[in-house]
């Protein structure tokens, strides 16, 4: 279960979104809140704020209080990069590798188990001592169990220099393997015995983030010593055989859409993320969830004029889902194939099914919610139509 | 706002509460408002420090919202209660501690960015996106230790948290 599924599930069990909320009928209570509101004293002014301005930034707080929404989707801006291709890696490997502070864990029996980027310059990777399980976990352990992880995973992430935060402070007897010492240590929780620690560090025009379960203090700074920088051969060669063989996501792409019935006007490569290097179920899931969130606004929007024939099409494209090879192999590391089918299912009501007779939530605002279809892949499913 | 509130106590009344407040705080101290996006981060914050005060039983009550903390609870039964398949992660979210189940709703359900996340809690963007990080993989050891749907008992919003 990847950090996607860990979205796609919590945005499915928002209790109220923010479009239901704006729909409750509230008979104009919320106008009478308005008028008391600016009925009371407002206080003194600061002597920096023309009135002018005041009174503008005050209707718009009214229109704020009124419309009660604050939809903001998040979009990644796009991303930068550099480096050029090394003959024995996939090109997008390369560039990720290029694009990161080409820092490992060399420890004896550490091993780099997952390795993600995201478009503003932030990327992760996850090390772990021992043998792994199909999820990247120790084989054998539990995260609920912080002693069964101590000394056996730790995790390390960076990002530009710009979104570093207020890293200050210092710990210079804390030195790294990178020559550099950690600016601050975080301590995480958990119990003397085996705890969580982070470590901050600034290291070539970025913020690195080491992050270890550990027994204690000496361990945690054996592990610091062991990060080092390493060059680009050695770095890809530590890339796990998930994400290598995902670099060539062109063609890892075209892999995945085989038995998939593709709607008009899809293009691979279009894909939101689909040139930053992923781990292979993530890659499935912009994949799928593409394809998906392209089929349900066809549909949409041929319901809203009642195009019968492309509401058919779509709904037989989609119903072939619980077919389609990636979802079968995905369905063996997390739920997101799960969610993907239940709103296939959903197309022929409209409806996502709950239980005890309700009417159920518009298919359109849950696929967007739990889909991600307009914050992750970048599609917009458009309003639902008039019942 | 209405919605950050709703989706955070367990009666109307105290949404409307809380809705009322943020906004009478707003209107008069509108001189720190950010502008643009920023003033929905400085709105949640201040919500966050609503609904701890009344966590804590000693926020003032602010009797503004009189109609809306009528008309709300009625309004709120006209919400679908949350598909049943949804009760596993529900269940899950609840056994996490508060620090991490609020730092997934702001990202789940609030749709924040961890830098936006960082602003709305009054810390830093590494912070918020290692703090992001750390829940999501508890909430996955949750989950994986997690009942079954069918066992989970929540089904309308006031119990949905």
């Amino acid at each position: 279960m990847t950090h996607i599924d860990i979205d796609a599930m919590l945005a499915a069990a928002n209790p109220l979104t923010d479009r239901t909320a704006a729909m409750l009928p509230l008979h104009g209570a919320e106008t009478d809140l308005v008028e008391q509101i600016v009925a009371t004293p407002v206080g003194p002014r600061s002597p920096l704020a023309p009135a002018r301005v005041l009174h503008r930034r005050r209707l718009a707080l009214l229109l704020a209080v009124t419309a009660a929404v604050a939809a903001v989707l998040a979009v990644l801006p796009s991303g930068h990069h550099d480096g050029g291709p090394a003959p024995a890696f996939a090109a997008p490997l390369v560039r990720f590798a290029n694009a990161s502070p080409l820092v490992l864990l060399q420890l004896p029996g550490w091993h780099v188990v997952y390795a993600d980027e995201a478009a503003d310059g932030y990327g992760e990777m996850h090390f772990v001592r021992g043998a792994a399980d199909a999820n990247g976990n120790p084989r054998g352990s539990s995260f609920s169990s912080r002693a069964s992880l101590a000394g056996r995973v730790a995790s390390f992430s960076w990002m530009p220099a710009n979104l570093r935060g207020n890293v200050t402070g210092g710990h210079q007897s804390l030195a790294t393997g990178l020559g550099v010492t950690v600016h601050r240590l975080i301590y995480e929780g958990g119990s003397p015995r085996a705890f969580d620690v982070s470590a901050l560090l600034s290291y070539r025009g970025r913020v690195l983030e080491f992050r270890a379960t550990v027994t204690d203090m000496a361990m945690f700074r054996a592990e610091l010593r062991a990060l080092h920088q390493v060059d680009t051969t050695t770095w890809l060669r530590a890339m796990p055989p998930s994400v290598v063989k995902t670099a060539d996501s062109g063609e890892t792409i075209r892999q995945m859409l085989k038995g998939i019935p593709l709607p008009r006007g899809f293009d691979a490569a279009r894909i939101r993320g689909a040139r930053l290097l992923h781990d292979r179920y993530q890659l499935g899931a912009a994949v799928t969830g593409t394809v998906a969130c392209m089929w349900i606004a066809d549909w949409n929007r041929a319901r809203a004029v009642g195009d019968t024939q492309i509401v058919e099409r779509a709904i037989a494209a989609m119903a072939t889902a619980p077919r389609w090879p990636i979802l079968r192999e995905m369905a063996q590391q997390g739920a997101w194939p799960q969610v993907l089918i239940s709103y296939a299912k959903a197309m022929h009501t409209g409806r996502v099914q709950l239980d005890r007779g309700a009417p159920g939530q518009p298919l359109t605002a849950a696929a967007n919610s739990g889909l991600g279809c307009g914050y992750s892949w970048g599609i917009s499913l458009g309003s639902a139509p008039k019942p | 706002m209405l919605a950050f509130a709703l989706r955070r106590t367990t009666h109307a009344q105290d949404a409307a509460d809380v809705v009322a407040e943020v906004f009478l705080v707003a209107w008069r101290r509108l001189d720190d408002v950010p502008s643009g996006e920023g003033g929905r981060l400085w709105l949640y914050g201040v919500a966050r420090h609503a609904l701890a005060n009344q966590e804590r039983s000693e926020r003032r009550r602010v009797r503004l919202a009189e109609r809306l903390r009528r008309e709300l609870p009625a309004a709120v039964q006209s919400v679908p209660p949350p598909a049943p398949e949804t009760g596993t992660i529900r269940a899950a979210l609840g056994r996490l501690g508060s620090e991490d189940r609020e730092i997934l709703r702001l990202a789940g359900w609030e749709e924040l960015t961890p830098g936006e996340i960082a602003t709305v809690l009054g810390i830093s963007q590494v912070a918020a996106r290692s703090r992001l990080h750390r829940a999501r993989r508890r909430l996955r050891a949750a989950l994986q230790g997690a009942p079954g749907p069918g066992e989970s008992n929540p089904v309308c919003l006031q119990e949905a948290l």
